[in-house]
Formats: structure tokens, sequence, C-alpha cells
């Protein structure tokens, strides 16, 4: 059967690392992407003089503001979600989560990387993103408990300020 | 880049591969390490019940003690006791001092001497004393100059304008010119004369990651009493000098060898000769690592005498090490404007003509002359390896130093060393170096970076166990030369006019 020319997501085509590892458990990462920043709402304007029939032109920021990355991790018995993060074993809530980045010398780094079928041994092929600069910003550190609940995913939010192609 | 057909520890393995042609470059190590005499002890004061030798002798809390006046350079006063009523006593005839061990760890206990007449046996006295123990000795970092001056002595005496603690003095002008934080390393005569001392306190910094430069203070006559028979020090002549400069240059080649690259920034005492040119020092050190600054002597106000008097030239390297701690790694000196001194003297300024300092500075040297505005400034700050621009310039050695160490502690730092090798471990091995490297471009280290490929070795010409990385990178190169070409234009500013006064006819002037 001959392979797909659209990307399939999920299926091991796409992998996620934080920090240069694995996450294990983790079930979904979500990428806002980055979107052209303007402190108007809209990165662009419609420039429409008086007496003009229609807007003349259109103003566009090119400016890239900040985004984020919605990691979805599935509990374990053992320890909250964020502890599965290299760097943040041993702490207990977000603002441990920020102490432990601040004393860190090394900016977290993120990669997702994205290999077509027939190319998993051929990296050059791969493509994706570096994310820089990341930091956790907000986790979920709730509980809903229920009977009859099973396994449960949580949350994590990681803010990053750009990204660079993998290849 | 290390031989892997032998055996290596695991680890990261970073070469720098730069070639004359700019185009890679480095992070910051950039506390400024100051090595020099300092007052040479402290001081303490304990109350002390003195009971005779049979009764049990009283051990003083500090270790180092100087039981006895050293005539120094630094001269150190031998302790004093008094009595509850404030009499001075005598040792010998009411107490005397048992001292265990030598130099800095020797112990020293007191005892009444049986039959004093100002003292009863268990009387208490109180005892002031100085002392240098094995902390004094070792490097400590400050962030303010009072600290210094505490540990180490006021830079000058309260009685007149001399020098009291050139550590101390050299610190508070790297403070005011900018350096947030000082690694302390002073000398300790017990280590020989004052090149062996110096010797001696480079060996305790060569693998401080943190010290990025380093000022020797190369303080002429300076004594030192430690029984070998060479008592003094003699920097006021060029073999001295040189000596001395090899000796440092020594220290940052085997700190650089080790994956802590730093520079010197090295100044010659008020003292010396000239007879071997600054210029010729320069050629003989031959060093990017090695900064030497001229002149040799500056006005410097002391406020403590209320008048202007002349100190040498390693302070002037202090404040050099002061501004660049100050300044992001890919700021040299070139053009900086140095604080804390009044003027050059007025012989050295007479001499400082054109030709001269064009010697000085083609040679190497980092000469700081007086400018349009009387203010002191860097002429070109240079390193003492001229030949090319990427050994010349004092901001690209730094930056490759920076960059360097960045990528080492970096990678070492990912947590990824020891990890088992899948087949996404060349790409991340190639995010954490790009985070690297983005972070050096947010430190002002690099302004950028480019091809950046990362392969796994393969048998049987390679080690699998090796993933090999190459980047070049871009350094912010320093705007030395600004060229400016005119010429006049004589058809600009042709004027007629018609002298109304002339009436019709008449012709206009033409001006």
């Amino acid at each position: 059967m001959p392979q797909t020319k659209v990307r399939v997501v999920g299926s091991g085509f796409t992998t996620f690392h934080y920090r240069g590892k694995p996450i294990a458990f983790c079930e979904g990462v979500e990428d806002s992407g980055q979107r052209a920043f303007s402190d108007m709402g809209q990165p662009f304007q419609f420039i429409h003089p008086l007496g003009a029939p229609h807007p003349v032109e259109i103003a566009t920021s090119r400016v890239l503001q900040g985004a984020t990355l919605m990691l979805t991790i599935r509990e374990l018995w053992n320890a909250p979600v964020w502890n599965q993060l290299a760097g943040l074993a041993q702490t207990q809530n977000i603002v441990d989560i920020f102490r432990a980045l601040a004393n860190d010398p090394s900016y977290v780094t993120c990669q997702t990387i994205i290999k077509p079928p027939g190319t998993e041994n051929k990296p050059r092929q791969w493509r994706g993103k570096i994310y820089m600069n990341c930091t956790v910003v907000d986790i979920n550190d709730g509980d809903t408990i229920q009977v009859g609940a099973l396994a449960v995913t949580k949350g994590i939010t990681v803010a990053y300020t750009h990204s660079k192609k993998l290849n | 880049m290390a031989d892997f057909t032998q055996y290596q520890p695991p680890g990261v393995y970073v070469e720098d591969t730069t070639r004359p042609l700019v185009s890679p470059a480095s992070l910051p190590g950039s506390i400024t390490v100051l090595v020099g005499p300092g007052r040479g002890y402290q001081t303490r004061t304990e109350a002390v019940a003195l009971t005779d030798v049979v009764d049990g002798e009283v051990r003083l809390a500090q270790e180092g003690i100087f039981t006895t006046a050293v005539t120094g350079p630094p001269a150190i006063a031998a302790p004093v006791v008094t009595n509850q009523a404030g009499d001075v006593l005598v040792e010998g005839d009411d107490y005397e001092f048992t001292v265990t061990g030598t130099g800095a760890t020797a112990v020293t206990d007191i005892a009444r001497v049986t039959g004093s007449t100002e003292i009863a046996n268990g009387d208490v006295v109180v005892i002031t004393y100085n002392f240098a123990d094995s902390a004094y000795y070792t490097p400590l970092v400050y962030e303010e100059f009072d600290g210094i001056a505490n540990v180490y002595g006021e830079p000058f005496t309260s009685v007149d304008a001399s020098i009291n603690s050139p550590l101390s003095l050299a610190a508070k002008i790297a403070f005011e010119n900018g350096a947030g934080r000082l690694m302390i390393v002073p000398t300790n005569p017990a280590d020989g004369t004052y090149q062996e001392q110096l010797v001696a306190a480079y060996a305790k910094v060569v693998t401080d990651y943190r010290a990025g430069m380093i000022v020797p203070l190369l303080v002429h006559g300076y004594t030192t009493d430690d029984g070998s028979g060479d008592t003094t020090s003699d920097i006021n002549d060029g073999t001295a000098a040189q000596s001395y400069i090899l000796d440092v240059l020594s220290h940052c080649n085997d700190a650089a060898a080790e994956g802590f690259g730093r520079i010197a920034l090295v100044g010659l005492d008020a003292a010396y000769d000239e007879v071997i040119g600054v210029d010729q020092l320069a050629i003989a050190a031959d060093s990017k690592r090695i900064v030497l600054v001229y002149p040799t002597k500056v006005n410097l106000y002391n406020s403590t005498a209320n008048q202007t008097i002349e100190v040498s030239g390693y302070y002037f390297a202090a404040a050099l090490a002061g501004i660049l701690a100050a300044n992001t790694v890919d700021r040299g000196l070139t053009r900086q404007i140095v604080s804390s001194f009044v003027s050059l003297p007025s012989s050295v300024f007479q001499a400082m003509t054109k030709a001269f300092k064009d010697t000085l500075s083609s040679t190497g040297v980092t000469v700081i002359e007086t400018d349009r505005l009387q203010r002191l400034s860097v002429r070109h700050g240079v390193t003492t390896d001229v030949d090319s621009l990427l050994t010349r310039e004092i901001s690209l050695v730094r930056i490759a130093d920076s960059l360097f160490q960045a990528v080492q502690f970096g990678m070492d730092n990912s947590g990824l060393i020891g990890e088992p090798i899948d087949e996404e471990m060349p790409s991340r091995v190639k995010g954490a170096l790009a985070g690297i490297l983005e972070q050096a471009i947010l430190d002002s280290v690099i302004i950028g970076w480019d091809n950046l490929l990362v392969r796994q070795q393969s048998l049987p010409s390679g080690d699998p166990t090796v993933i090999e990385c190459k980047f070049s990178y871009q350094p912010a190169v320093p705007l030395n030369y600004i060229t400016v070409q005119f010429q006049i234009d004589l058809q600009t500013g042709l004027l007629a006019f018609q002298d109304e006064n002339l009436g019709s006819g008449s012709e206009g002037a033409e001006v």
C-alpha cells in the first residue's frame, strides 16, 4: 500500500521531548503556535481614509508573540504529572517549579520531531521545531475524585519565546 | 577533537575550530580576580582569664596569630595585652605565648608569667592580636568594598598618603569602574618570594570557571622575609617584569587548556625603569590572553590625606577589568572611559606623542590617554597578540572563551551524557545545542549561528558512542574605524543681489 501524502499526526510519527527527554505517559501536545503580536488585539489594521470607498491598505505587525505548549499527561500512582518533566522531580507546586527553573543555569528547550513514514533511519529527512527558553507557567494541581473514574490526565502549560526549525 | 581511537571518559568534548576569517565565537566567566598583597592580617580582640602555666594555658580563638612584630611589608604589629586598668603588659614579664605549629595553621596559647606584678593569677586581660589563618589566603568573592576593606585593610594608611593595602585599593578602583563582584586572592608571604607568592596564588584559581579575568598586582619592592634569603621582589626592570608576565601567561594558558578560558590584565609598577620599553614586553608576551596596560603611573586622589598621589599602572589594569566586567563580553575596551583617577603625571603626558602611542598600540599595548575632554580614555583595547583580528581584539578573545564555556557547561548540564542513544538522540543533542546558542545570542555573546550539524559516528572507522556537533557562529566585531572623505565644492554658496539704490541698469555685486 502506498504511503499517504498527508501527515498522520499520531501513530508514532510525531514525538515530543522536554529537555532532551521524552515525557512518560504524555498523551498529547498542543502547540498554540506563535501569532503576530499587536497591542491592538488583531495583528493587522485596515487603513481607511475618509472619502475612500474601501480600505486602501492593511498594516501588519512584524513581530511574533510568545506561545504555549499544552501537555496532557496521564497521572501515575507515585507522583504528580509535572514530576515526570526532567529537572522537576522534587517540586511540589507551581512556585516550586518556578524556583527550580530559576535556579537552573540553562534554559529548557523542547522539541517536536515529525518523522514521515519510511524515514525512521534518516534523521536528515525529519522536520520539526525546537522550542526555545521554555518555562512551565501553569500546572493542573487540582483533583476530581469520583467513584468509577479510571485513569486521569492532567495538563501542564509550557510557555516559550520562539522556535527554530529542526532541520 | 578528542582522539576516540583511544579511551576517553564519557563527557562533552568541545573544540573551537575558528580560522582566520571570522565565522564563529563565546559565554561568560566574568568575575575579576585580583591577586596581590593585602594588609596581611586581620585583627581580633579577646578577653581571657590568665593563669599560670601550671594552672593551664588559655588557647586563643584564631589560628595563625602573629605573636611578634613583623617588619614586612606588610608590617604587622605584635599583640597588645592590657589589664583591666588599661595598663599595657609586657611579654616575658607578665605573660608568655606558646605557639604550636607554624604559619597560618599555628595555634597560640597564652599564660601568666609566675611572679608578674601587674596581674594576679586568674585576672582577666584584654588581648588584641593580628592573625592570618589559612582561610585568609583562600580565594573569596566579594560584592561590596567594605567587606574587602575589613579583611584586607583600608587602601591607605590613616597617618600619611601611603598605600596600606594594594589589594584593597585595586578592589576599590575595580568596583568604581563597574565590577559587580570580585574574587580576592591575597598573596601569602609563607609561599616564598613575591613572585613565588603570585604563582601560588594563581594556582588557587586555575580551575575556577568563574574567573574570567585576572589582575596580578606587580608591586615592586615587596619584601618577604621567609628565611630563604631572597627577600625583595624587583619588578622595576624589564627582565623581571617579563618573568612575572610569563608567569601569569602560563597560568592563563593552563586554565584555558582545562577549559577555563581567561585573560590577564597586567599593569606595571610606577618604579618601572622603561630601559626595556613596554612595547618590547608586549612583543615578548605575544599572547591573546595578556593585556598589557600603559602608562605605568597615574595620579590618584587620596581622600584620606586630601592630596593627589602617584600610583602604579596595575591600578589601571584593575580599572579596565572592572570596565570589562560591567559590560557584555562583546564590548571591548576601545574608547572606554576610565574612572577613579585624576590625570596622568605630566612627565608621562608629555611623552605620549602620537608616534609613541602608535608604537605601543601596534605592538600590543593597551594605552590609556587623555582625550580632548581631559578624560582618561582607552586608545585601543588590544591584546599582546596583534597578528590577527581574532587574537588582537579583547572582545573577540572573550567571546570565544565565553562561547566555549557556554557550550561545555550547557551540554554537560543537559543530562544527555550517559543516556542510551536511540534514533532520536542526534536530534535531541541538536536541540540542546541550539538552545545554548540561542541563549548566547540573548546574552550578547554572539550575534548569530548557522550550519548546526549533528551526526553519530559509526563503526568501523568511528566510535558509535560519539555524537559529533559542528556549527559556525558570528561574533560582534568591534567598530574601530570610521573613514570620512570630504572636499570643497566651489560651486556652492554663490549669491547675487541687486542694490536698489543703484537704479536700473546698474550691475549687482557678486559675493
